[in-house]
């Protein structure tokens, strides 16, 4: 407690001051006080105002009576065995990330109450105001930018379950995740070691992954300049996550006699329960990454501040396969017409490639260098006018994936060889954005209207070239380019009216306007498949509303309503693509997906604890999904992206979070999720017309829980225990995938985590988690992580 | 200023607070209650600009000479009434229906200016006095007794009484509750909190409640009259900030 020094005889009047302060002058009086001195000269001791500061709020609409939930740092440091961002959000209510491996950069995207694993434009991201979600495209390979945020600069993560901002644009429909990282107010400086082990076990693979990362920061506040610096470095070997298979079906039980006889193919169950051959694994990640960030602050006057963040993310990785194929001799067998079990794998046509090539055991070399800048001027008076202006940045500055070609297979192919590269430079997004508050009765005033003009602009490039040496070469001859522009400019405004003092009310709108320009895809000079795309320009209207009641002192019913157009992105609009191994089909007039979504919440305030029920009701007319259907006779992924006429999602989630449950030191959180999401209208279809109609939505399971539990034991001890359950899902428009434990499966999955750190002081602390404690294996088309150790050495000045 | 400010809420919670004491029951209108809260309004506007100005420290310097203001610090006989918190005094001051007690009551035991630091109090401490003197009422108006008492104010913050901050409760940090709470204690003479109120809410029960528990865990040097320890209340403000 930081105690200034009164004179004796004007003691008690500069406590009396002291008292009557409000608290945006304490430091004045303390200057003032403290440097009289009473009549013998003599400094005395007396009360002084006692200031606890919780570190900084989120920049979330919280004047909005909708549901927000949020961690803050020390509740991640002592419950999550974190290593990326986005591992802060696990046990949050109806969230579910997929992130397969410690550093996974490519499909760890963001799933809410209505929104599935494979709707990555579903969901805001935003670290201190730049934004991190990319919608450039929907799906695994869009999920946001996570890597540009570690776990270390985090002060505190909120999130908000839905569009009901007008602040936001239509991709708030799921969720808003508001990341604030560290911005010290005095010296500080942290650094960290963890090590990651994870024996891993599935089918013929039995090896043990593991990972290191070292982070450090440092930060200071001297005069009107504030400055925060992270470093960290990750290198993790993350479990196999594909597996070329073979249906048994596929295979002639008349041999040719040219084929080759192999043993070790493993026998499984597709996601249709129709039997296969698993044949090794591919893709299994080898990834180093490198991220520095560094933010500066200035204060212009005591309420403007100018502060500017720049980011770097560099990721080298390799995906490497291993074939659990063995001839008569015992050597691996990763090319060629094969025999398993009397059934061969022949044919190598374009139409049916059974035989293997070099897709089915793939090799990738990935280079990806990204920066992001974040500018902004914001005022903080606090009185009638507060405004700001940001703008930011996210750039791929270099985004190249090597990878070997069908005809060059293994184990030629570790050495070069023809390949491809895809080189996404050229790929990005920034945003400008110009707020402002107006408080006409001032903070404690009925009326609180915010408003403001977005503008985001997208880009995306992509051009796959062919090469001679996969490894090293230069690109050649040009196999496929696809680029494009979308923009969003928006204009909103939304009144937060405190009517009366137990009710409040919310009312905003939100105009957009969203063009879409230079689509373009081409398979090079004189292809009948190439085009260029006539612009779009296209506006909406998104009314939001809500509404508040304090029923009693302890207890308040909120509603909130918003409607929400997602604009369809770059790649779904213009990102045709044809691969070994996958094939995207595009569509240029697709519809954006427009919501209405709805929640109606109770909750109950126990003091240290709380209690909240919230029902959700989601509907959405022309959904835009990108369904992608494995064609297993060319052993090709083809994806198809389209509009879903309509999908209507009701749920109820109940959740619960409390401080000192039961004892002291014991808290405890947690929630329930029950959701009903069913296709009702659909014009399209995956097999046979109307079989999507009355199937569930893809990725939305019907239960999903999660629990935690903390105790602090003593000064030194902390212990967590935290456990996620989801209900079995699909992954299909037509519920065909009725397997989920197993490769391209979505499977239920009940999994836990423990985690205990001992700190000695302020300086020193170590912990040691154990992720997927009881080691369940668990699939969202890939498989998740076996049993893992966490190990972390911390030290804090 | 504040004191006089402070002191009508305080005084209506003087029925919980000091049961026993008959004579400390004050009585508040409505009508009055809306009156002294404008005062109190126009009072903090006022305090605030001079705070901000600096000029509120000189012109207490100047006012109010130092020893009318001890001096105003007159107490009522320990028999006969309870130690009295400063803004107790006040109200009386202000409360036409009570006669201010340093008028009125029976003359005490006034203790000599002791220069020595009791064994409890904090090294440096010095004796002289410090007393709350209501500004706003005319310097001149001020008894002025033939020798002043001398109150020393209790403390919480000495070094060796270990008082840690309050937790920010983990809710409202998450929730993004902050706010001032005044927490009205009744220090022992044995340095413990006797009794312990929230006087001031910040807008949220989960920080007023942990400042109050705060406040009643916290050890205190005693107030001391004369230098002779003496139970009184304090205010304890406490400032939950998310910045």
């Amino acid at each position: 407690m930081k105690t200034p020094s009164y004179p004796a005889h004007k003691g008690r009047m500069a406590v009396s001051i002291a008292i009557a302060l409000p608290l945006a002058f304490p430091v004045a009086v303390f200057a003032q006080a403290s440097d009289s001195t009473n009549e013998t000269g003599t400094p005395v001791k007396s009360l002084g105002v006692v200031t606890v500061t919780g570190g900084q709020p989120t920049s979330l609409p919280t004047q909005i009576p909708t549901t927000i939930e949020g961690v803050t740092r020390e509740q991640i440091e002592q419950t999550t065995n974190a290593t990326d961002s986005e591992d802060a959000l696990k046990y949050f209510p109806s969230l579910l990330i997929r992130k397969r491996y410690i550093g996974d950069y490519n499909h760890a995207v963001l799933s809410s109450r209505a929104s599935g694993t494979g709707n990555s434009a579903r969901s805001a991201v935003y670290a201190d105001g730049i934004l991190l979600s990319n919608y450039l495209g929907n799906g695994a390979t869009y999920a946001p930018r996570w890597g540009l945020v570690t776990p270390e600069e985090i002060e505190r993560v909120d999130v908000m379950y839905g569009p009901f901002s007008a602040a936001y644009p239509g991709n708030s429909v799921g969720a808003v995740v508001d990341y604030v990282t560290r911005m010290p107010t005095q010296f500080e400086g942290h650094a960290k070691m963890s090590l990651i082990s994870q024996p891993f076990k599935l089918y013929n693979t039995d090896t043990t992954y593991s990972g290191s990362q070292e982070s450090g920061s440092l930060g200071s506040k001297s005069g009107d300049w504030s400055w925060f610096m992270d470093l960290n470095h990750t290198d993790s070997h993350g479990q196999p996550l594909t597996f070329p298979t073979r249906l048994l079906s596929n295979g002639k039980t008349t041999l040719t006699g040219t084929a080759k006889v192999v043993t070790g193919a493993i026998q499984d169950a597709n996601n249709a329960n129709a039997p296969i051959y698993i044949l090794g694994t591919g893709t299994e990640y080898h990834t180093i990454q490198d991220h520095a960030k560094i933010k500066l602050a200035y204060d212009i006057n005591s309420t403007l501040r100018a502060s500017y963040t720049l980011g770097l993310w560099q990721n080298t990785s390799e995906g490497r396969p291993v074939s659990y194929l063995k001839d008569a001799n015992g050597n691996p067998v990763y090319s060629g017409p094969i025999v398993i079990n009397g059934l061969e794998f022949n044919d190598a046509t374009a139409s049916n490639k059974q035989a293997l090539t070099g897709g089915d055991f793939p090799l990738t070399n990935e280079s990806l260098s990204h920066t992001i800048h974040g500018l902004s001027l914001k005022s903080h008076t606090q009185g009638e006018w507060d405004w700001e202006a940001a703008a930011s940045l996210y750039s791929y500055d270099k985004n190249i994936l090597r990878q070997n070609g069908a005809s060059n297979p293994l184990p030629t192919a570790l050495s070069g060889g023809a390949g491809t590269i895809t080189d996404g430079n050229g790929t990005g997004w920034n945003t400008l954005a110009l707020k402002g508050i107006w408080r006409p009765q001032g903070t404690a005033g009925a009326h609180i209207v915010d408003f403001g003009y977005q503008q985001d602009s997208y880009k995306l490039h992509s051009l796959v070239s062919n090469t001679g040496n996969w490894i090293a070469g230069d690109p050649t001859t040009l196999s496929n380019e696809i680029g494009g522009n979308t923009a969003l400019r928006s204009l909103y405004g939304q009144d937060s009216w405190a009517f009366d003092p137990k009710w409040k009310t919310v009312l905003g709108a939100r105009v957009e306007n969203w063009t879409a320009d230079n689509g373009f895809t081409t398979f090079g000079v004189g292809n009948a498949a190439n085009a260029q795309y006539a612009s779009r320009n296209e506006s909406f209207l998104s009314p939001k509303a809500a509404l508040s009641y304090q029923w009693a002192d302890d207890l308040v019913v909120k509603g909130s309503v918003g409607r929400a157009v997602r604009m369809p992105t770059v790649s779904e609009l213009y990102g045709a693509t044809s691969t070994t191994n996958s094939q995207y089909i595009n569509d240029p007039n697709l519809r954006p997906e427009k919501s209405w979504t709805t929640e109606l919440t109770a909750e109950k305030d126990f003091g240290s604890s709380l209690l909240r029920v919230t029902y959700f009701l989601e509907d959405v007319r022309d959904s835009l999904y990108s369904q992608s259907i494995v064609d297993t006779t060319a052993n090709k992924t083809v994806s198809r992206v389209q509009n879903v006429g309509r999908i209507l999602t009701n749920g109820m989630e109940v959740a619960f979070n409390g401080d000192d449950v039961f004892t002291k030191g014991l808290d405890l959180s947690g929630s329930v999720t029950y959701t009903d999401s069913q296709i009702m209208e659909n014009d399209g279809f995956v097999a046979v017309a109307g079989d999507t109609i009355g199937k569930r939505q893809p990725n939305i399971p019907l239960w999903r829980a999660t629990a935690l539990a903390s105790y602090r034991m003593d000064e030194h001890w902390s212990t967590s225990l935290g456990a996620r359950y989801s209900g079995p899902q699909f992954r299909t428009l037509n519920n065909a995938d009725v397997n989920g434990y197993t490769y391209q499966g979505v499977s239920e999955f009940f999994t836990t985590d423990l985690r205990v750190r001992y700190a000695e002081g302020k300086r020193w602390s170590a912990s040691f988690g154990i992720d997927n404690l009881n080691n369940y294996q668990y699939w969202n088309f890939h498989p998740y992580p076996n049993r893992s150790y966490v190990f972390e050495l911390k030290a804090d000045m | 200023m504040t004191g006089a400010i402070d002191q009508p809420q305080f005084s209506t919670r003087m029925d919980t607070l000091l049961p026993p004491e008959p004579k400390m029951r004050l009585r508040f209108r409505p009508s009055q209650t809306v009156l002294v809260l404008l005062w109190v309004g126009a009072l903090h506007a006022v305090g605030l600009w001079a705070l901000q100005s600096g000029l509120l420290m000189r012109a207490v310097e100047m006012v109010v000479p130092v020893q009318a203001m001890s001096d105003f610090i007159e107490l009522p006989k320990p028999k006969e009434a309870p130690p009295l918190q400063p803004k107790q005094m006040h109200k009386m001051e202000l409360t036409p229906a009570y006669k201010p007690v340093a008028q009125t009551a029976a003359p005490v035991p006034l203790a000599v200016a002791d220069s020595t630091p009791s064994p409890q109090a904090p090294t440096g401490v010095v004796t002289p006095p410090l007393a709350i003197a209501p500004i706003a009422l005319p310097v001149a108006t001020l008894p002025v007794a033939a020798v002043p008492s001398k109150v020393e104010l209790p403390s919480s913050d000495a070094e060796y009484l270990h008082n840690p901050k309050p937790e920010y409760p983990r809710l409202s940090k998450q929730r993004g509750e902050q706010g001032r709470v005044v927490v009205n204690v009744y220090i022992g003479v044995d340095g413990t909190a006797q009794r312990a109120e929230v006087k001031a809410t910040s807008g949220f029960e989960r920080l007023d409640q942990a400042a109050l528990a705060t406040a009643r865990a916290w050890r205190y040097v005693p107030g001391k009259r004369g230098g002779i320890p003496e139970a009184m209340w304090f205010s304890v403000p406490i400032n939950f900030v998310l910045e």
